[in-house]
């Protein structure tokens, strides 16, 4: 399998929340705080706008109008094909990584 | 008349560390309303009730046996139960509005980030945040958004020199 680059913790963790389904910026960061990942807006942006760069990810704009955001669209992201082949690829290296780590084992085989 | 201060019916056990003030002054709803007509407004009334009788029962006793006492007019009560008090809701403060205006920044960016940010703030307002907390959420989106651009235009400048 061809590799492709290494990604960070934000990184893959962000790839993680968008595996199951496409969601917009504030429900990302929802997702992420719940995995234990807390990061600002702004930062969140920023690594979205890389992960979209490296083609890992791609966005559309939302059609439904929420009052509060004043206008303002909501963007989904969506993992690509490349996004998934790098977050798996990422898992199986961790999963290397934990399998040598004493007691780690469980927490392999529930899934990184 | 201090004997007939020894044989006045005490409260029952427990209620007299339940003031009926500051525990209302508590029982406040997540909405930004004082819950009124709730169960437990009505256990305090109750009690109030139960002690007003007791008070009747004591100065009825006191003049029967033959006692002067002028009694003190009891000071207003703080409860009123069916009585409803709404507190404003605090709007969400307008942030961040030069940065629509702000083409540095990719409208495919702006636009997202900016409207996250309102609905979430908007969110915390409704969950009951105060303006110290929201006001500081804000602060740090600000220094997270310099710092990031920052690093940007050192990204770029270091492509321009190399």
């Amino acid at each position: 399998m061809k590799r492709v680059r290494d990604l960070t913790r934000v990184e893959v963790a962000i790839l993680a929340a968008l595996t199951s389904k496409e969601r917009y910026g504030l429900e990302i960061k929802g997702t992420l705080e719940k995995m234990g990942q807390r990061m600002s807006l702004a930062g969140l942006y920023t690594t979205l706008a890389r992960l979209e760069n490296d083609g890992l990810l791609t966005s559309k704009w939302g059609e439904e109008r929420v009052e509060v955001r004043q206008g303002a669209r909501r963007r989904y992201y969506e993992i690509t094909g490349l996004g998934q082949k790098s977050f798996d690829q990422t898992k199986e290296v961790l999963r290397k990584v934990f399998r040598l780590a004493p007691g780690a084992a469980r927490f392999v085989q529930e899934g990184v | 008349m201090p004997g007939a201060w020894n044989t006045f019916p005490p409260m029952p056990q427990g209620d007299q560390n339940k003031p009926p003030g500051p525990v209302f002054s508590q029982n406040k709803s997540p909405h930004g309303y004082l819950a009124t007509g709730s169960a437990y407004d009505d256990a305090i009334a109750a009690v109030l009730e139960n002690y007003q009788v007791r008070v009747a029962t004591f100065y009825a006793a006191t003049a029967s046996a033959g006692a002067t006492w002028t009694p003190q007019p009891l000071p207003p009560s703080p409860i009123t139960v069916k009585n409803v008090v709404e507190e404003k809701v605090p709007e969400p403060p307008r942030v961040l509005a030069w940065l629509d205006s702000l083409s540095l920044i990719p409208k495919s960016i702006r636009e997202p980030y900016l409207g996250d940010l309102r609905e979430d703030l908007a969110e915390m307002t409704r969950a009951g945040a105060s303006l110290v907390r929201i006001k500081w959420k804000l602060a740090v989106e600000g220094v997270c958004l310099l710092a990031r651009g920052l690093v940007r235009i050192l990204e770029l400048l270091r492509g321009l020199g190399g």
